[in-house]
């Protein structure tokens, strides 16, 4: 090269190869960067990853896929405004919430795909590959998500959300809080509210007693695409002292009154959440009668829906043989689950499990219900005479003989 | 007499070559591993560390592009024209398209839509000026004859001194 000339061609051939090379390490990289990021914060035990298939015990029955569907094995913060939940069938949820706005719920069959998604919206991680541009850059990253749809290479970033999820401001109960989901046509979906004890009747602290519950009781029902309720979720905190043996035991029809409150929340020495749910399946007529006595549609916050109007309509005596029945339901149709959560730090505080356990419960929130993992879970359906809970995870080989993960 | 402007298409050229090839890679470089560094180091850290990569590196570019102007007596407003539209049209091309894209599409989990042409315009400035810094700068290294590196000077000297004056020698 001679001296003072500008480059030389082998020179300005490399840096031609090197943009290349760069541009295809850009369109195809960036499974590698999930892996590392993964890899990383696995590492650091702070991004959560869980197992991809957690083992589950093998035998079939309808508790079992109710488990596997709605368990939330794993929640976390994501990032800021965003909640990630892993169900046991592997597939995944990722709740974005807006300040002033619902929430968006993004659907996803795989744990990873959620995990990978999370990572290429996340604000934090964001800022870093826009600082390529310079300091103060922004949208680079996004610019360049969009790029790679744009020319077919990227499909992650076209995940819709599936529903709007909202929090109850004005509750249908005074005291209770809740969230319902909406379809992206506006149509209720899905309505959860928790009823605390000292907001509700005495009837359905009776009911919250013999279902072994603690502090709140919540009910979630969920509406097929005719707004037509297709099933009924009883749940909350775990009760000590209890077992199905308390539930069968009572008397059909039976409302007397039983204190509601003397027992403490199951699990909080172990620096667990329990939480026991009871799941009706409403397109049996002999549940949906009895739901249609217990509930009505009323108003929720903008819109309607199903609101548990016996708690404000009826007089004690009523309700008390209403929520009897329903017991009844409970005990001999229902399928029961009742999983443990380990929450980092809870160390004995009923505060912690009692935010952990709403946060559960209402999958859109609390927005600081502190992260779980799923220690451990136990089914059972109850329209099988004599039924007991089995482990969901922990097989017992010696015990069950075959049983497995 | 001076160079025509056009002579100075080479420069300009290798400029934007370089920068191209600059820009793409610390692209790749912060989109790919950008986010596993984010986890080790933390968020602020790692930006800091690839905004400042990238600021130096655009500004031994400007050093690169313009030495040979220099070498050529070239004033120092055409080597800073030269280098500094070689780094803007380099910049644009790169992050341009992407700045607009990110504008277009919103992010889904930052608060920000489409507030990103202040910023860009802001990054654009401060490359500008790593690559104005480093023309300078060249400006001080390139200020000696072509082909007359320090050595050369040394042996050069040695052998008037070992050889006694020399005559019908060229002039420098």
């Amino acid at each position: 090269m001679r001296p003072g000339s500008v480059m030389g061609r082998g020179t300005g051939a490399v840096l031609v190869l090197l943009m290349v090379a760069a541009a295809l390490v850009l369109a195809t990289g960036r499974e590698l960067g999930h892996r590392m990021t993964v890899a990383v914060c696995s590492g650091a035990g702070d991004c959560g990853t869980f197992p991809e298939s957690p083992p589950v015990c093998q035998y079939y029955g309808r508790d079992r896929v109710a488990a596997q569907e709605t368990f939330a094995f794993a929640q976390q913060q994501a990032a800021p405004g965003a909640r990630l939940i892993q169900f046991g069938d592997g597939s995944a949820e990722v709740l974005v919430s807006r300040a002033g706005a619902p929430a968006d719920v993004y659907g996803f069959l795989r744990y990873q795909d959620a995990q990978h998604w999370v990572l290429d919206h996340s604000a934090e991680l964001g800022s870093v590959a826009d600082a390529a541009a310079g300091p103060s850059g922004q949208g680079i990253r996004d610019g360049y998500l969009t790029l790679l749809r744009r020319i077919g290479l990227e499909h992650e970033s076209t995940v819709v959300p599936r529903a709007a999820a909202i929090a109850l401001a004005d509750d249908p109960l005074g005291g209770s809080i809740g969230a319902y989901r909406q379809s992206p046509d506006g149509e209720v979906s899905e309505l959860t509210v928790l009823i605390p004890f000292d907001a509700a009747s005495q009837q359905l602290k009776n009911l919250a007693e013999r279902l072994g519950l603690w502090d709140f009781i919540g009910y979630t029902v969920e509406l097929d695409e005719n707004r037509e309720p297709v099933k009924l979720t009883l749940s909350g905190p775990a009760a000590e002292g209890w077992s199905v043996d308390t539930l069968r035991a009572a008397t059909p029809g039976d409302g007397r009154f039983l204190p509601a409150d003397r027992r403490g929340p199951s699990g909080l020495a172990e620096g667990q959440v329990l939480v026991r749910s009871y799941s009706l399946d409403l397109r049996r007529q002999a549940n949906a009668t009895v739901y249609r006595e217990a509930f009505s549609l009323g108003s929720v916050a903008s819109t309607a829906g199903p609101v548990l109007s016996a708690e404000e309509d009826m007089d004690w005596l009523d309700r008390g043989e209403l929520y009897g029945r329903l017991a009844d339901r409970i005990r001999t149709d229902a399928v029961f689950i009742e999983a443990a959560h380990a929450v980092p730090g809870m160390a004995g505080d009923e505060d912690v499990l009692r935010r952990a356990a709403e946060g559960l419960v209402i999958r859109l929130g609390p927005e600081d219900a502190p992260d779980t993992r799923m220690a451990d879970a136990r089914t059972a359906d109850l329209s099988i005479a004599e039924s007991q809970p089995e482990p969901l995870l922990s097989c017992d080989l010696d015990a069950a003989g075959q049983e497995g993960a | 007499m001076r160079p025509h402007w056009l002579a100075y298409w080479p420069a300009f050229r290798a400029g934007l070559l370089l920068h191209l090839a600059w820009g793409t890679v610390l692209l790749t470089l912060a989109v790919i591993f950008g986010p596993p560094l984010a986890w080790i180091l933390g968020q602020q850290p790692a930006a800091a560390l690839i905004a400042v990569l990238g600021l130096a590196g655009r500004a031994v570019i400007g050093v690169a592009n313009a030495r040979p102007l220099w070498q050529r007596a070239a004033s120092a407003g055409l080597c800073l024209r030269t280098t500094l539209l070689a780094a803007c049209a380099g910049h644009l091309l790169v992050f341009g398209p992407l700045a607009l894209l990110g504008a277009d599409s919103g992010a889904l989990l930052t608060a920000q839509r489409g507030a990103v042409i202040v910023p860009f315009g802001a990054d654009l400035a401060l490359a500008l000026a790593a690559t104005a810094a480093g023309t300078l700068i060249g400006a001080r290294a390139s200020r000696r004859r072509p082909g007359r590196s320090p050595r050369q000077r040394l042996l050069r000297r040695l052998g008037t001194e070992a050889n006694g004056p020399r005559t019908g020698s060229r002039s420098l």
